[in-house]
């Protein structure tokens, strides 16, 4: 059953229904995002993130939109913390932030584009993120600069690069695969 | 070459959307849990608010407080250093700071200037009606403000004419010394040389004797203060005889302004029509009226610049009279600070000045003297 979207106030004030449809709208969300990108515990992501919203919600300002990219920055955030603090625990190069994730990958076989996923792959994480928030989750770039902590010219940029390094990466792999073929 | 659009690489994008399915027993329980995160959450900011209003308040009050301590204590030391009762060290401290703003204030090793403006002193000037002669023919007691005791001197120097039989003090109404500047009421009766009292203004002798000084007003001397006293002179002494002294108004030592007294009538030859003696230190002997007649040898003076004081040259003595070896001849009298002790007895040609107070060194050089003014009748 659809739950009527409430407003910010209503979560402010501890309405039930209101959490009710929180956990509906971005509880999935989250959970998907996380292990888009490889969290081993995407659920464990999800309840520290909605959670983290609960306790901040009291001094939030703004409307849906910002509580959405709100959000997604905390689920970001958490993300990649979690992440480097596994990577802490190996031995890898130090520009490994710029090495595409395995896990994305790993996932990427899994979906219905593995053309697409394995393009993905060969991008920065930081980039992945940008993408992923803007085009999967469908946040504005404003929402999205918002999310990942950078100012909206710079993600504007990057999304514009990402995309055009996303479509060379297809337009590659095609290529190659006529070739073999 | 395949050619990937950019709106198609968008729909893709948006299809891997995938919203993994939760667990409706888990989703309940995480939403309330996140329902009661939110209620304290608010109960906390609330709590905040109040706690900041709390603590501004605190704030400001303790603000206040130590101003207001600051303030009170800053003017409590510049006062204590005004003053110059700070311990040493503070306030030279305090006078080097505040020298560099150009406030003068006392080191601890400065002397007091003495030429401050004395404190006047209460009384100054009063006199008693000339017209009401008291009942009391001792001098001092018939003053209400008379003073219990000025310094007197037991070194008083008294000259006497030999050929003239002295006259006999009387010696249950000692004249002592009086406080500068109170207006004595009139002596009723003074033997001849008698002081008329230190600072009394003198109302009209009633009746003087040959030799007797019908002096009122003697300002002080001797007395710190004597500089303020007020030497009002004596009404017009109705007459006087021969070797009367019909002074009045003798200026204070000091600064005092011996104002003479009004005009004396008449004056027999040796009389001394004196009033005003202005005295030593600074004052301004002030004359009196003009003598209406002086035989030679008579001294109409009036405003005699007294004596040998350091400051006597600033006196205004106002002679220019024929001082014919008259007034206040030798400044009989007194050392120092002594209000005038009487001459006994004066022959004519003698100064009828008794009680020329203050001759001398009475009160040169205090501090308060000068402000006294010798009012004339």
């Amino acid at each position: 059953m659809a739950i009527r979207r409430p407003s910010i106030a209503d979560l402010k004030r501890g309405d039930p229904r209101a959490w009710r449809w929180f956990v509906n709208e971005f509880g999935p969300a989250v959970t998907g995002y996380a292990k888009k990108f490889g969290h081993p515990d995407p659920e464990e992501v999800t309840g520290s993130t909605l959670e983290t919203i609960a306790r901040r919600i009291a001094k939030f300002e703004g409307g849906h939109g910002e509580l959405r990219s709100f959000v997604f920055s905390i689920a970001h955030a958490r993300i990649v913390d979690d992440v480097r603090k596994r990577s802490r625990r190996q031995t890898v190069d130090i520009d490994w932030a710029n090495q595409p994730s395995a896990e994305y990958t790993d996932a990427a076989i899994e979906t219905s584009d593995p053309e697409l996923m394995a393009a993905l792959a060969d991008m920065p994480d930081e980039l992945k993120h940008m993408l992923h928030l803007r085009y999967v989750e469908g946040l504005s770039t404003k929402e999205t600069a918002r999310a990942i902590g950078k100012s909206e010219v710079a993600t504007r940029v990057a999304l514009s690069r990402g995309m055009a390094r996303l479509r060379e990466a297809i337009e590659s792999q095609r290529d190659q695969s006529e070739d073999e073929s | 070459m395949s050619r990937v659009s950019r709106r198609s690489l968008v729909s893709r994008l948006e299809a891997l959307r995938v919203d993994e399915p939760m667990n409706d027993v888990f989703a309940d329980d995480l939403a309330a849990r996140l329902q009661s995160l939110a209620i304290a959450a608010s109960f906390e900011v609330g709590a905040n608010k109040g706690r900041l209003r709390r603590k501004l308040v605190a704030a400001i009050g303790s603000i206040g407080v130590v101003g207001w301590i600051g303030v009170t204590g800053a003017a409590a030391s510049v006062g204590l250093a005004t003053t110059g009762n700070l311990p040493a060290p503070i306030q030279d401290a305090v006078s080097s700071v505040f020298e560099v703003v150009g406030i003068d204030i006392p080191a601890s090793n400065d002397e007091p200037d003495s030429n401050d403006e004395p404190t006047p002193l209460e009384g100054d000037g009063d006199s008693v009606d000339a017209s009401v002669p008291s009942d009391d023919s001792n001098p001092e007691a018939s003053s209400d403000s008379t003073p219990e005791s000025t310094p007197e001197s037991d070194d008083d120097i008294v000259l006497v004419d030999p050929s003239v039989p002295a006259i006999d003090v009387d010696e249950d109404n000692p004249v002592s010394s009086s406080r500068p500047g109170n207006s004595g009421s009139t002596p009723s009766v003074t033997a001849p040389g008698q002081s008329g009292g230190n600072g009394n203004s003198g109302n009209t002798p009633a009746a003087t004797a040959p030799g007797q000084s019908g002096n009122s007003g003697n300002g002080n001397s001797g007395n710190g203060n004597s500089g303020n006293g007020n030497g009002n002179s004596g009404t017009t002494p109705a007459a006087t005889a021969p070797g009367q002294s019909g002074n009045s108004g003798n200026g204070n030592s000091g600064n005092g302004n011996g104002n003479s007294g009004s005009t004396p009538a008449a004056t027999a030859p040796g009389q001394s029509g004196n009033s005003g003696n202005g005295d030593s230190g600074n004052g301004n002997g002030n004359s009196g009226s003009t003598p209406a007649a002086t035989a030679p040898g008579q001294s109409g003076n009036s405003g005699n610049g007294n004596s040998g004081n350091g400051n006597s040259g600033n006196g205004n003595g106002n002679s220019g009279n024929g001082n014919s070896g008259n007034g206040n001849s030798v400044n009989s009298n007194s050392v120092s600070g002594d209000s005038g002790t009487t001459p006994a007895m004066t022959t004519p040609g003698q100064s009828g000045n008794s009680g020329n107070g203050n001759s001398g060194n009475g009160n040169s050089g205090n501090g308060n003297s000068g402000n006294g003014r010798g009012n004339q009748d």
